[in-house]
């Protein structure tokens, strides 16, 4: 579903990620662990043809992103760390201007809408502007316009951060149910435990290299991935 | 020094947001600031000319009167009146609708001291609108009446210490006001864009009439004498500026630092409350109803107006030429009969079209709709640029936005004008295509701009629409390109014919705005991608 072959991105000198090779299965749900600054966002993005990169390949359901854009984008979702949306629209007319972006019909888009949104617990709230919306308000408002055009990939930058628990459950189910669909996820995280409990497989990063990915069983063993966590981080330092 | 800092951050925000300095572009080069500096002289030395002729007219009449009190008291009011409308709005946005109000909140600073940045930085805004009335006030006073170095110390202190304070107290009261008010009002945009129109239309008819005003006060300015007479800090305003007087500005000074402290008091008490308060308009329930799916491009039009629609500073500074089209045209429907006389008049009759048509065309150049749209995306960029459109897609939206505002007042304005003018065919099709072509032009070179000098990092809005660099090069740009007919007829005289002028300038136009679309669909469209 998603093949990162020897990507590099680079910010002048430094560079932010560096050789990474990765490929998401359809069905999994992927885990990418790293420090503050290590390059989950750049990565993130550049799967998400918002940055462009300096050299490697992404290809998303066999499609390359910097060849053909457009079609890449539309099999994906992206949800950013920070939802910063549209604070001059309501809630309802974000999700509809999604919804015409990505040509969903009326019909299917209005189950769609009730169904994620009554779900979330947001229905009642959809006629608001969004500039009335909490940071967790804002943050179901994104994750609802994430699904709405049943997206082959879906990938996210922090997703837990705001939500609260009921929804941060309801989106541990949701991003299960989507995976057992066919579809693939690729998300971010510093919630060690969520990672471990969720991710059929892991990735972690450092400085923009790649330390160890696989299967949840292959990267941790025994131990927990907290422990892992720390020790590749300290080992690579050394 | 938390002051100092806190100041320090509203300043360079200020400098961000004027000259497009943020996260995506590069370190600005020497001929770069120095092009940018002598584009805000121009601005600002062409306002203080044109106050300076207004001011020279009556500093010999009120000096040989003996009325120099009054001359002071009257620029006073110019300057205030300037001032003040200049910056209310400001104050609303920055006193209280600052993105970083949760962040200061937060930190161990003092909500007085953000307060406080807050007002030193709207002191800075009234100072420089009145450095343009005060200034050339000053100068014509001390032409016409001569130079006495207390008098020159007094008025300095009133017009460039007092008179800014006072109109800080007042805007910072009316922002305090302001923002109540629109958070108990459903429709904000439209009440702030009513308000708006208020004071412009106020502000108008005093430009309209100000002519009048100045020759009747040149000719017999005891009238204004009498009226001002009755105003006892409008008098010690005038005795201390011109005469040097110490009690008046003893007691003047007294005035404003027990209305600054009044003001201070009553806005640092209500600081935190203000800023963090909740909108109290009662929440709407949200009811399924049926909606349209409409194409990608649609969406992103909708989306375009739905922002314009949401933002009063938007539709205010973008497109106040949409606006006075229309009222230009009805103001000579109304003065039609006059307007015959002049078409027969040798030497001007001819000319006469082409000026009118130029007038629309300077309407035009007043619709900058374009020139702040890639700027207000902000830190939602991100959206456009994870959506599966293309960015000549996002860039034609903006423009579709701009010309569907523009071009239907500008087709009506010359519609009217062509039935008032009667012009021979050729004429009146200059005059549908000229200002339609202005409208393109304008939009396509604000795209061009706002994608050269973009201010993705501004805190609020109002300061990504009335401070960036591209919408004054826009707007300017098309006013210089509209003074190449003035030239010529200046030059030439009547030797080149208005027809072949107007022709002319269509075609450059027009060539320019190719220019602009095939940059923008190449060079522009990787550009936007990379910001």
């Amino acid at each position: 579903m998603l093949q990162i072959t020897h990507l590099t991105k680079t910010y002048g000198d430094k560079k932010a990620v560096d050789d990474l090779t990765l490929h998401i299965a359809p069905g999994e749900i992927y885990g990418f662990i790293g420090h503050n600054g290590a390059g989950k966002t750049t990565t993130l993005k550049s799967c998400a043809g918002i940055l462009p990169f300096d050299a490697g390949e992404i290809r998303i359901n066999g499609i390359d992103v910097s060849a053909n854009p457009l079609e890449a984008k539309r099999v994906l979702a992206y949800l950013p760390d920070n939802p910063d949306l549209y604070n001059f629209l309501s809630g309802i007319q974000y999700l509809n201007f999604i919804a015409d972006i990505f040509g969903v019909e009326k019909a299917v888009r209005a189950e769609r809408i009730r169904r994620l949104a009554d779900s979330f617990e947001l229905t009642a709230d959809l006629a608001q502007p969004i500039s009335a919306y909490s940071h967790g308000m804002k943050q179901k408002l994104a994750m609802i316009s994430g699904w709405l055009h049943e997206p082959k990939l879906i990938l996210m930058d922090e997703p837990f951060v705001g939500l609260d628990p009921k929804a941060a459950h309801l989106l541990k189910q949701m991003m299960r149910e989507h995976c057992d669909r066919g579809g693939a996820i690729f998300f971010s995280t510093h919630v060690l435990e969520v990672a471990e409990k969720l991710c059929d497989k892991v990735a972690i990063i450092k400085e923009g290299r790649l330390i160890t990915s696989g299967t949840m069983e292959e990267v941790k063993g025994d131990a927990s991935l907290e422990d892992v966590f720390l020790e590749l981080e300290e080992s690579h330092e050394a | 020094m938390r002051l100092k800092a806190l100041f320090r951050v509203r300043l360079a925000s200020l400098k961000s947001s004027l000259t497009g300095a943020n996260r995506s572009t590069r370190k600005r080069s020497k001929a770069q600031i120095l092009g940018f500096a002598v584009l805000m002289l121009y601005t600002f030395g062409y306002f203080a000319f044109m106050l300076y002729t207004t001011f020279d007219t009556l500093a010999g009449p009120f000096s040989a009167a003996g009325l120099g009190a009054i001359y002071f008291a009257l620029a006073s009011l110019m300057a205030f009146a300037l001032m003040f409308v200049g910056s209310v709005f400001s104050a609303k946005a920055q006193l209280y609708e600052a993105t970083d109000n949760d962040l200061l909140l937060s930190m161990p600073v003092k909500p007085g001291e953000v307060l406080l940045s807050r007002m030193l930085l709207l002191l800075v805004m009234n100072l420089l609108f009145d450095l343009i009335v005060a200034g050339p006030a000053m100068l014509a006073w001390f032409q016409a009446a001569g130079f006495s170095l207390g008098s020159f110390l007094c008025s300095f202190a009133v017009l460039f210490v007092l008179l800014p304070l006072i109109s800080l107290a007042l805007s910072s009261v009316f922002g305090f006001l302001l923002h109540l008010i629109s958070a108990r009002v459903r429709n904000q945009s439209l009440m702030t864009v009513v308000l708006s129109l208020a004071f412009l239309a106020v502000y108008f008819v005093a430009i309209s009439r100000m002519n009048i005003w100045i020759t009747n006060l040149a000719a017999d300015p005891t009238p204004l004498a009498h009226a001002i007479g009755g105003v006892a800090p409008l008098v010690w305003l005038g005795r201390a500026c011109v005469g040097g007087d110490l009690l008046a500005l003893g007691a003047l000074a007294l005035l404003t630092a027990a209305l600054l402290l009044l003001i201070w008091v009553a806005l640092e008490r209500s600081f935190v409350k203000t800023a963090t308060a909740k909108s109290s308009i009662a929440k709407v329930k949200y009811v399924e109803k049926a909606v349209d799916a409409v194409s990608p491009d649609r969406a992103l039009l909708r989306r375009e107006f739905k922002r314009f629609a949401a933002c009063p500073s938007y539709i205010l500074n973008s497109a106040l030429g949409v606006i006075m089209a229309p009222v230009a045209a009805v103001f000579l429907i109304v003065k039609r009969e006059s307007l015959a006389p002049l078409l027969s008049m040798p030497g001007l009759g001819e000319f006469l079209p082409l000026l009118l048509l130029l007038g629309l065309c300077f309407m035009a150049a007043m619709c900058t709709v374009t020139a702040p749209s890639i700027s207000l995306e902000g830190k939602s960029l991100w959206l456009l640029q994870s959506l599966p459109v293309t960015p000549r897609q996002v860039l034609r939206a903006k423009l579709r936005m701009h010309l569907l505002i523009a071009v239907p007042p500008m087709l009506i304005c010359s519609a009217i004008f062509v039935v008032l003018l009667r012009p021979a065919p050729l004429d009146a099709l200059l005059l549908f295509l000229l200002p339609s072509a202005c409208v393109l032009f304008t939009g396509l070179l604000g795209l061009f701009e706002n994608l050269r000098h973009p201010n993705l990092d501004w805190i609020n809005e109002t300061q990504a629409v009335k401070t960036g660099m591209a919408v004054a090069v826009t707007m300017l740009g098309t006013m210089g390109l509209l003074m190449l007919p003035l030239l010529i007829v200046l030059i030439f005289g009547d030797t080149v014919p208005p027809l072949a002028i107007a022709g002319g300038l269509l075609g450059l136009v027009l060539l320019l705005c190719l220019l602009l679309w095939r940059w923008l669909t190449t060079r522009g469209e990787a550009k936007f991608r990379a910001l």
